[in-house]
């Protein structure tokens, strides 16, 4: 139980916090678990449920071009991060 | 009798074999310096000079033919003994050795075009090779967050494409990797860009496009080196090269073929919306199905109260002024109407929002989104704070009027086979199996008879 609960609260992506999420919808729709088991489903459903809220926000909107050398070798700057630009489209 | 040659000698034109030979060059040459033959090939080599000799043949005749390594370069096609081709070069007279050939210069199929026939043949081999299997096909990210993209950072395709990405999921994070999509250095660039967005990683799913036009224009994407880059990918890759009617070799190695570049966004990227749907519907069922169970126990402390063991703890109950119901019932309207309340009005913001150019309003249309969110939020976890309140005090309640404190006063127990409390003899059936839990010690018993009414 205290494995399945941390793995819960800790799910690895979107995909598996959406899976989980419904695997404790239906366990609490079956109305099998005890008052007690249910009120900590109740809990990390809340928690899957934000966890999936915060994904769908997480990344920032960005449309970057990378920018290449003459072999098609990505340039990074001094520090070693990779050069990139803004991506201008217009419409 | 027979004449003397030499007495004719003055009367006659007599050409040495070099000259006669020449005056064959010069004629033959003059006369077919560019010429098409149509023909079938045969005795095919091909050493490692990189010329290639052959022979066109058809029914009536044979015609010897070389082409050079220069030339052979530009074929998209290989060809084969048998083929039936359409040459274009000119006559050229070997004086050495009296013979006469056709230097060719361009060689098509004839039939198909040598763009289509380079395409199945190369389509063959790796299909041959397993590069289009099924089972290598993989599963695109239900949400991905981080896309990398190979094109024309110029070209209509991205333009499209990312148009249609912010369209649905406004917060993307897209890398693109500029390359060359027609032209002789397009294939290499795009393979590149295949590997160097796997080397650094972190990104959730590729797609390879380019807009429409020409086969010669599609060509790179008919590649090889490109097909194999996409093969050996890491990363899961759309393609979508050109319009719905066009299918290209990079479209049979990758994982999804997209019918058009903005068809690749929809199949990458589903509506943020969808999502936030799914999840606030979940949300609904669960605080649903906890609100039934609460109304389970209310019931059962309802028709518990009706007992005399249990009057007492009741009379307590209402001495302390809280009634059992009222709280269950206001924890759960609580997070309902909250939840939904505001559920639902950002639901109403968001089609706001979309109704307006989202290029321009984003950045208000955000800030109110933040801060309808930290509403959302703040309500959440006021509601949520009064319903486990309530159940708190619900738990405490229910400990007092926990059978096991009165199971000393002669009450008992009883459980299914299956482990679950009995508590209507309706989920019973005569013949089950049935234990009872006294305060000491426990029986097990079979249902002999029974009457689903209430008896007490």
């Amino acid at each position: 139980m205290t494995n399945e609960q941390s793995e819960a609260i800790r799910p690895k992506d979107f995909e598996e916090a959406l899976d989980k999420l419904e695997a404790i919808v239906r366990e609490l729709e079956e109305g099998e678990l005890t008052l007690e088991s249910s009120l900590a489903r109740y809990e990390q459903g809340v928690r899957l449920a934000r966890f999936c809220s915060g994904k769908l926000e997480e990344a920032e909107k960005r449309i970057e071009m990378l920018q290449t050398d003459e072999d098609g070798e990505p340039k990074r700057d001094r520090t070693g991060s990779l050069r990139q630009t803004p991506l201008e489209l217009d419409e | 009798m027979s004449f003397s040659p030499a007495s004719r000698d003055a009367e006659r034109t007599i050409y040495s074999v070099g000259d006669i030979t020449r005056d064959i060059k010069l004629t033959l040459e003059g006369k077919f310096h560019s010429l098409w033959v149509a023909g079938e090939l045969s005795n095919l080599k091909r050493p490692s000079s990189g010329h290639f000799y052959f022979t066109l043949k058809d029914d009536k005749a044979q015609l010897p033919a070389v082409m050079f390594r220069s030339s052979a370069r530009t074929l998209r096609f290989r060809p084969g003994d048998g083929m039936a081709v359409l040459v274009w070069g000119r006559i050229s007279v070997y004086e050495p050795r009296g013979a006469y050939q056709i230097l060719v210069q361009r060689m098509e199929p004839r039939g198909k075009g040598a763009l289509q026939l380079a395409f199945e043949q190369l389509k063959e081999k790796l299909a041959q090779e397993g590069l289009f299997d099924d089972e290598r096909k993989r599963e695109l990210p239900l949400l991905p967050q981080r896309i990398g993209i190979v094109t024309s950072p110029t070209g209509d395709a991205i333009r499209d494409l990312c148009r249609i990405l912010h369209r649905r999921y406004p917060n993307l994070d897209v890398l693109v990797y500029p390359a060359k999509v027609q032209g002789s250095l397009a294939a290499a660039e795009i393979a590149k860009g295949v590997r160097v967005l796997n080397q650094l990683g972190g990104f959730d799913v590729l797609i390879v496009t380019r807009g429409g036009g020409s086969l010669e224009d599609l060509w790179p994407f008919n590649e090889e080196s490109v097909a194999r880059a996409i093969a050996t990918s890491a990363i899961p890759i759309v393609s979508a090269v050109g319009h719905e009617a066009d299918f290209t070799i990079a479209d049979f190695a990758s994982d999804r073929r997209a019918a058009t570049p903005s068809a690749a966004a929809e199949l990458v990227v589903r509506r943020k919306e969808d999502f936030e749907e799914r999840v606030a519907t979940l949300y609904g069922r669960m605080d649903k199905s906890v609100g039934l169970r609460l109304e389970r126990l209310e019931n059962r402390l309802e028709r518990g109260a009706g007992h005399g063991a249990f009057d007492a703890v009741r009379h307590g109950v209402e001495q302390r002024g809280q009634r059992v119901d009222e709280a269950v019932s206001r924890a759960r309207t609580s997070v309902e109407r909250h939840v939904r309340g505001l559920s639902k009005r950002l639901g109403e913001s968001k089609t706001r929002l979309e109704a307006r150019r989202p290029d321009r309003r984003l950045g208000e249309a955000k800030e109110k989104l933040t801060a309808l969110r930290a509403r959302l939020d703040a309500a959440e976890l006021l509601a949520r704070g009064r319903a486990r309140e309530a159940l708190g005090s619900l738990g405490a309640k229910l400990q007092a009027l926990s059978p096991l404190g009165v199971l000393g006063r002669g009450y008992s127990l009883t459980w299914t086979a299956q482990g679950k409390l009995l508590s209507r003899a309706r989920d019973v059936a005569v013949g089950d199996r049935v234990r009872i839990d006294l305060d000491e010690g426990r029986l097990r018993c079979r249902v002999e008879d029974k009457d689903d009414e209430r008896t007490i």
